[in-house]
């Protein structure tokens, strides 16, 4: 593996910051996050259809699983008015980021969403018997690195959409990519 | 910068302080029922912190999007030789 290093050098809190890393190896890094993170969404999606089809039951984790957190209000609301919102979007929400995060096409918007979700299940939590520290608080970090970092560009379809004529015509969709 | 620093405070400056303080991270009851020790600082604070840390990161991300696009010419510009 060559050892092209990356540089970053910037201001932060009003201090100079510059330090150089690997650039191969932080690549490398970033797609393994980006596939793993994406698998593990795919497969709770996948599995949550292919075990009870296309709308999933969300209302017990809604109700019983999230009593006591401070989503809970808002939780049993939707489990009482609108549960096919969850119903709909937990599963097939999953498959989608899970999907965009492994082939990696608007890797940046499949992560924010991803975030979104796992602050749902993060905060969704109310024992914290582990304390604050948990899975689903590892899970937000690794999308938000995904996010951050343009994870898509490296082995992925956003490094191909990169040189079309689509990004010329919608400059937007560079901030929706990795 | 805001997001992250809130979100430092609520898992970690205010963790610290129940561990400093001898003070356990979740109410403790004993097999009656009876509450026997309360953290200081209670989770449900610590909840809400780290969601307005989160929120900061979204309203952020919103912005980013919404403000119009540099054209694709003066993005990501390699840093010149000299």
């Amino acid at each position: 593996m060559p050892t092209d290093t990356a540089t970053v050098d910037t201001r932060l809190f009003g201090r100079d910051v510059a330090y150089s890393f690997d650039g191969p190896w932080g690549a490398y890094w970033l797609v393994l996050l980006r596939v793993i993170a994406g698998w593990w969404f795919l497969s709770a999606g996948l599995g949550k259809v292919l075990e009870q089809g296309l709308l999933y039951d969300t209302t017990g984790w809604l109700e019983m699983g999230t009593q006591g957190s401070i989503f809970h209000p808002m939780f049993e609301w939707f489990a009482a008015n609108a549960a096919f919102v969850p119903n709909l979007l937990v599963p097939w929400g999953q498959i989608a980021i899970g999907l965009g995060l492994i082939v990696g096409c608007l890797t940046r918007l499949a992560a924010a969403n991803g975030m979104i979700l796992a602050t749902f299940f993060y905060l969704g939590n109310a024992g914290w018997t582990n304390g604050m520290v948990t899975s689903e608080l590892f899970g937000l970090l690794v999308f938000a690195t995904i996010a951050l970092f343009g994870a898509g560009r490296v082995y992925g379809v956003d490094g191909y959409l990169e040189g079309t004529e689509l990004l010329e015509r919608h400059p937007r969709l560079r901030y929706m990519m990795g | 910068m805001l997001g992250g620093g809130l979100i430092v405070v609520g898992v970690v400056v205010l963790g610290a302080v129940n561990t400093l303080t001898q003070n356990p991270h979740l109410k403790q009851t004993n097999d009656a029922g009876a509450v026997t020790a309360e953290p200081l600082v209670p989770p449900d604070l610590r909840a809400y912190i780290v969601l307005a840390g989160l929120a900061v990161w979204l309203c952020y991300g919103v912005y980013k999007l919404a403000q119009p696009a540099e054209p694709i010419d003066r993005q990501r510009v390699a840093p010149a030789d000299d």
